[in-house]
């Protein structure tokens, strides 16, 4: 696996936010490639190399996942829940990326295991600033967790 | 004479001498028997002549009439009877030595006799003629029947309080538990004819249980009885007509004169205490259950609301994302295409996003506080209140506000609740002062009972814009502003939330102010 190559997967179904994200993203140089999948089914399709990603070559996994918790199909938390149940995505870094500040739902992601929790603003102008953060962090500064055979 | 006669006749003088002693002798000792009779004699005994005059008196009509002998001897026997009998007695006297025969004690005239000292008490008297050679005399046997008077009239008295009572009585006999009597009340009581449960046993007036046949019923009772003596119970009765009811009965021991041994049972007919303590318990179960219902009507439309305003806030903030993302994206990437009025309109489109997205959010958390469960328990509110202001100091350090706040005010009521008050009212002040140079924000509490007794009055205080006092009470509306936005942003909806917490601790808040005077607002707990 290339160190260079960086991988975030996005799973976010607003066509909106999906524009908004990738420009916040990549207004910043971070030379990290951004995967979209528009739904949960999708995204767990990504990951573990079925349906219509069945063939890619798993080995290549995003540096971080950048995940919206209300989704079609297969809902975020279950997304979180399954990927923390499977031995190939258990430590994969995955960032809830949500509009509800509930505490329910922050306790929830937690305790399923995400790594972190950051809420959507509505400002264009902050969201961007958390984006920069987002990308300088789990990008550049983070570590991600060795591939161990 | 008796001279002469022994000079004819000497052989006959001895034994006629004796015989004549004997008859002398046999005169006295009769007399003597007499006496003792007459003065043993329990009753008075008073013999009179044909006239009426006294002849004999016992020593019990001494006592009885408080006369001594001699005062009586050869006095007529009316003067032992009160001024009002004498004529008809006298009359009746007469009438009966003309025409004799003994009438027994009992067979009276409603008579009182008169003693010495003038007061009367209640006799019967008997009379029998005695017929001698020195004439007719009668004897008149006096009884003093005060007492008996008396123990009748209790009777009597007794008598009419039995069968008048509400509570219905009956009697029954302890050795073969029948029914020796019941007053008019028990029997109505029962549903029985008049005397139509003398003789029954006891026990067919005791309604069996599932366990016990009546006749079970009735000899536990009886047990229970013979052990303590007297007790009380709530018996489960049954009528002549087949009708169960219950009553309260109050039943002892009792030595009857006639009956014997014999349980006296008081009832008191508790049917209607019972039914209506039936009724009250089946209304209270009825308004558990209903109290039960509507809080669980209760939870669930405070779910329904939750979830509600949850999606609502979230459904409605996509969008406002994308208008303001989008229009930022405007501004960064068309700037040179676009003219200074474009870019003043795209920011203003931007402003009026955020403000949008800050009422969502204060809507949101005014549903949040509506819904929250409260929690009383003792909180410092000047810790509370230091807090707060220097979280507000921190938004913007270079301000220069004077806060003071009294130490040690405390009160009961939910911590975070009150946080959000302090946060809202604080936050007005440091909001409404932000165009002075220096501010003075106070937090206090006044106490006009003497020390903080749950009656205190809290405050914050600036001196800032403040307002104008005609339109104080519209203040706490939900979206109501007495500024308008370019002056002061916000959105209008913490003093309703303000307003809501404080109510739901029962107190009362209030505002006082002056334009440019700044503003105090009070709240109670």
């Amino acid at each position: 696996m290339s160190h260079r190559h960086k991988i975030i997967l996005l799973v976010e179904d607003n066509p909106d936010d999906i524009a908004l994200t990738r420009r916040a993203l990549e207004r910043n140089d971070f030379a990290a490639e951004v995967v979209v999948a528009h739904d949960g089914a999708q995204a767990l399709d990504y990951l573990f190399a079925t349906g219509s990603y069945s063939g890619r070559d798993t080995s290549m996994m995003p540096k971080v996942v950048l995940l919206d918790l209300k989704l079609p199909k297969i809902d975020g938390l279950e997304v979180l829940s399954r990927l923390r149940n499977d031995e190939r995505t258990k430590n994969l870094p995955v960032v809830i990326l949500s509009m509800s500040n509930e505490e329910k739902d922050i306790w929830r992601c937690y305790r399923l295991g995400a790594n972190s929790y950051i809420r959507k603003p509505v400002d264009f102008v902050q969201f961007s600033e958390a984006m920069q953060q987002f990308g300088r962090y789990w990008l550049l500064l983070n570590e991600a967790p060795p591939k161990m055979s | 004479m008796m001279a002469i006669r022994m000079m004819k006749d000497t052989g006959t003088l001895r034994p006629m001498l004796k015989a004549k002693r004997q008859r002398r002798q046999k005169k006295t000792q009769d007399d003597i028997r007499f006496r003792g009779l007459l003065e043993s004699a329990p009753d008075a005994i008073v013999i009179f002549n044909g006239e009426g005059d006294i002849e004999l008196i016992n020593a019990q009509t001494e006592k009885l009439f408080g006369y001594k002998r001699e005062e009586l001897l050869g006095r007529k026997v009316e003067m032992l009877l009160p001024g009002r009998f004498r004529k008809a007695h006298s009359r009746h006297r007469k009438k009966y030595v003309s025409n004799p025969h003994v009438q027994p004690i009992g067979f009276s005239l409603e008579l009182a006799g008169r003693r010495k000292d003038g007061s009367e008490f209640p006799i019967e008297i008997s009379l029998s003629l005695m017929e001698t050679a020195d004439g007719v005399f009668v004897t008149s046997i006096i009884r003093d029947v005060t007492e008996r008077k008396h123990a009748e009239e209790t009777l009597r008295l007794q008598s009419v309080i039995v069968r008048k009572m509400a509570e219905g009585v009956c009697l029954v006999s302890d050795r073969d538990a029948r029914i020796v009597y019941a007053n008019p009340k028990f029997e109505s009581m029962f549903g029985y004819e008049a005397g139509e449960l003398i003789g029954k046993p006891v026990h067919i007036l005791n309604y069996p249980t599932p366990a016990n046949s009546s006749e079970t019923v009735a000899a536990e009772i009886i047990d229970v009885l013979k052990k303590k003596g007297e007790a009380s119970f709530e018996i489960h009765n049954v009528k002549k007509d087949g009708t169960p009811f219950w009553s309260r009965a109050n039943i002892s021991r009792f030595e009857h004169p006639q009956f014997g041994t014999v349980w006296v049972a008081v009832h008191e007919d508790i049917t209607e205490r019972k039914r209506i303590e039936e009724q009250i318990r089946i209304l209270n179960e009825e308004l558990e259950q209903r109290v039960q219902r509507r809080t669980a009507q209760l939870e669930a439309a405070n779910k329904e609301l939750e979830a509600f305003s949850y999606s609502v806030s979230h459904d409605l903030s996509a969008p406002l994302r994308s208008i303001d993302g989008f229009s930022q994206i405007l501004l960064e990437d068309y700037c040179d295409q676009l003219d200074d009025q474009g870019k003043d309109y795209l920011q203003r489109v931007r402003a009026a996003t955020q403000r949008m997205a800050q009422l969502i959010n204060d809507m949101l958390n005014l549903s949040r506080v509506t819904r929250a469960e409260m929690r009383r328990e003792s909180v410092d509110l000047s810790t509370l209140a230091r807090i707060v202001a220097a979280e507000l100091q921190q938004t913007a350090p270079e301000r220069r506000v004077e806060f003071v706040i009294a130490e040690s005010i405390t009160a009961i009521g939910d911590a975070r609740l009150l946080r959000v008050v302090l946060e809202n009212l604080l936050g007005n002040a440091w909001k409404f002062t932000s165009k002075h140079p220096g501010a003075r924000i106070e937090f206090g509490a006044l106490h006009p009972n003497g020390a903080s007794d749950g009656h205190s009055i809290y405050f914050v205080r600036d001196d800032g814009a403040g307002f104008d006092m005609a339109f104080a009470d519209k203040m706490f509306g939900v979206f109501q502003r007495l500024h308008d936005a370019s002056e002061f942003e916000g959105t209008g909806i913490g003093l309703a939330s303000v307003q809501h917490i404080i109510n739901r601790h029962g107190g009362r808040v209030w505002a006082e102010g002056e334009v440019e005077r700044g503003a105090t607002f009070y709240f109670t707990l």
